[in-house]
């Protein structure tokens, strides 16, 4: 209720300065507006009351969890064996080092959709379904065919590179 | 944060219109570099996402409960099967006027030591009941007409004791019409005492 409260204040303060900055252009409906508002809003009152506990450490364990899956997934076939141990002897963990910075610069030539895409699947764990709603993909099944198509496109981008990676 | 380089975090009005898909491909396109990037704009998008998309089934619902709830009383109000002005009661009870039960002699039956009175079971929208009483050659000793299920016999009817005596009572239900009960026989054990 205090942030109930704390939303109404501050979308009322300055004469409503907050709400007179809804421009209706047509690239929004208001609702969704306000929801973006009220949202940041509630956010500003849990972080003056509760401190900015933003969790940096589970989300930077939940990125590489993430990354080890994109990884898995696109590697599997290549070197399937490397990935069983990470870190089991200085070999192997240079090994994955490599392939990880492999995996990510593969990633970085993508479009941004795509690597939109990629993140929405991979790190933030959304199912098909939504993630064809936020991107505006008609069906999850197109969500599918386009995430098949790009880890495709990523095993033949890292099989190349691996190739040249164990020429020197 | 997050890695990007000198990005700022999306505007309130880039969210919005990202959600909404109002924005032309450079933008959307911006923006999607963006978000590819920063986890927490990312995660800003699918939560107003997630919450808009909430509020807009409570608004279907907002419109289509007080539709079907008008719709219910307009149905209710101007059934076809229910002219307004004419009350349905009466047409629904009619089957239970034909159908309706006789009267049922409760009192006296069977060997009895007094006769204080006749009772009977009332029967629905009778307005009279005839009693009749018979002795036990068949003819009628007495015979009255009430509106209550009970009629004490007066002093003055001759009751033998120890021979049977019948009894019938007949309901009028409506003018004309009467429902009669079956012959009920009882039997004075002794004679009447005085009253």
């Amino acid at each position: 209720m205090d942030g109930y409260a704390h939303v109404l204040e501050r979308l009322r303060e300055h004469d409503c300065r907050r709400l007179r900055g809804y421009v209706p252009d047509g690239r929004t409906k208001f609702t969704t507006w306000l929801v973006v508002v009220a949202r940041r809003l509630c956010l500003d009152f849990h972080r003056h009351r509760y401190g900015r506990s933003d969790d940096p450490a589970p989300d930077a364990a939940a990125a590489r969890a993430a990354r080890r899956r994109l990884v898995n997934l696109v590697a599997g076939e290549t070197e399937p064996e490397q990935l069983a141990a990470p870190g089991s002897d200085p070999a192997s963990k240079l090994q994955a080092e490599e392939l990880h910075t492999a995996v990510d610069a593969a990633t970085a030539a993508l479009a941004a959709a795509d690597r939109l895409l990629l993140k929405l699947r991979f790190d933030d764990d959304l199912s098909a379904r939504e993630i064809a709603g936020l991107v505006g993909l008609p069906t999850p099944f197109h969500v599918y065919r386009r995430l098949n198509a790009l880890l495709g496109e990523l095993r033949r981008v890292l099989r190349q590179r691996g190739i040249h990676g164990a020429e020197p | 944060m997050h890695g990007e380089i000198g990005a700022r975090h999306l505007t309130v009005d880039d969210v919005a219109a990202y959600v909404d898909r109002g924005l032309a491909a450079p933008e959307r396109a911006r923006v999607e570099e963006h978000l590819a990037a920063c986890a927490a704009c990312r995660a800003e998008v699918v939560a107003v996402t997630r919450l808009s998309r909430t509020l807009a089934a409570r608004r279907r619902w907002a419109v289509m409960a007080p539709l079907a709830a008008a719709a219910a009383v307009l149905v209710l109000l101007f059934a076809p099967w229910q002219r307004p002005g004419q009350h349905a009661a009466p047409v629904l009870r009619e089957p239970a006027v034909t159908a309706t039960v006789a009267p049922a002699p409760i009192m006296p039956r069977g060997g009895v030591a007094t006769l204080p009175a006749l009772i009977w079971s009332s029967v629905p929208h009778a307005d009279r009941y005839q009693v009749t009483l018979f002795d036990q050659a068949g003819s009628v000793l007495w015979e009255t007409h009430t509106a209550d299920t009970t009629v004490a016999v007066p002093e003055t009817v001759r009751l033998t004791p120890g021979l049977p005596h019948y009894w019938k009572v007949a309901a009028r239900i409506e003018l004309g019409r009467w429902v009669a009960s079956d012959l009920t026989s009882f039997t004075l054990r002794r004679a009447r005492p005085r009253r």
